[in-house]
């Protein structure tokens, strides 16, 4: 089996935080059932998105939760 | 319970590639399946979903008693983008998409997911062959 690389998108910071997944993202303010914005918002979820994915290209720290705000 | 999967060490698998070449596969453990597959049992449940990347988006469903989902019931992109992720492809900034994505439901049987579900999920993402994995919650 393969290894592959992954990116967490999480709204639940105290659990991934004990889990340490190796590149999480964590788009702020949003909360459980809105991983990725808000209903029906397109751009947004799209942003959160490539946001996310970029952790690949620029990752952090190993362990660590990346955070954006987003109004 | 605490999640301790990761507490020694990180299993860090770093990617050399470009996101514009890369084929993505979705896991979400958000409770996600498609119209017609078997609901997850909200009390819990470690079975898997295979749900095809070119689902229709209002085809989602969603089992999970443990987040308030009644937005992401409307608009399944919330929790499972998939409609965001095949306009990524379309807007070639993601190479592709694999045929399947997998959907897992709630559990809080940690011993048994690590010890035996993890793998599975691992399995089938290796048969599907991604460059990258994107992981959702709730």
């Amino acid at each position: 089996m393969l290894a592959y690389p992954t990116v967490l998108v999480t709204v639940n910071v105290e659990q991934t935080e004990q889990a340490r997944p190796p590149r999480a993202f964590h788009p702020e303010p949003f909360t459980l059932g809105h991983a990725f914005g808000r209903k029906g918002d397109a751009a947004l979820q799209k942003r959160i998105l490539m946001d996310a994915l970029d952790l690949f290209v620029h990752p952090q720290e190993p362990g660590t939760i990346a955070r954006k705000r987003y109004e | 319970m605490p999640i301790e999967m990761s507490r020694y060490c990180i299993p860090y698998t770093p990617f050399r590639g470009r996101l514009e070449e890369s084929t993505l596969c979705l896991v979400s453990n958000a409770g996600v399946y498609a119209e017609g597959q078997p609901p997850f049992d909200l009390e819990g449940d470690l079975s898997l979903r295979k749900i095809p990347s070119d689902v229709h988006s209002g085809s989602l469903r969603i089992a999970h008693d443990h987040y308030n989902h009644s937005d992401a019931d409307q608009d399944a992109n919330l929790v499972f983008p998939v409609d965001r992720l095949r306009e990524l492809v379309a807007e070639k900034k993601i190479g592709a998409l694999t045929t399947e994505f997998i959907g897992k439901g709630f559990s809080t049987a940690m011993r048994e997911i690590k010890e035996r579900v993890a793998w599975e999920i691992a399995k089938e993402v290796d048969r599907l062959r991604p460059d990258i994995v994107l992981l959702t919650g709730g």
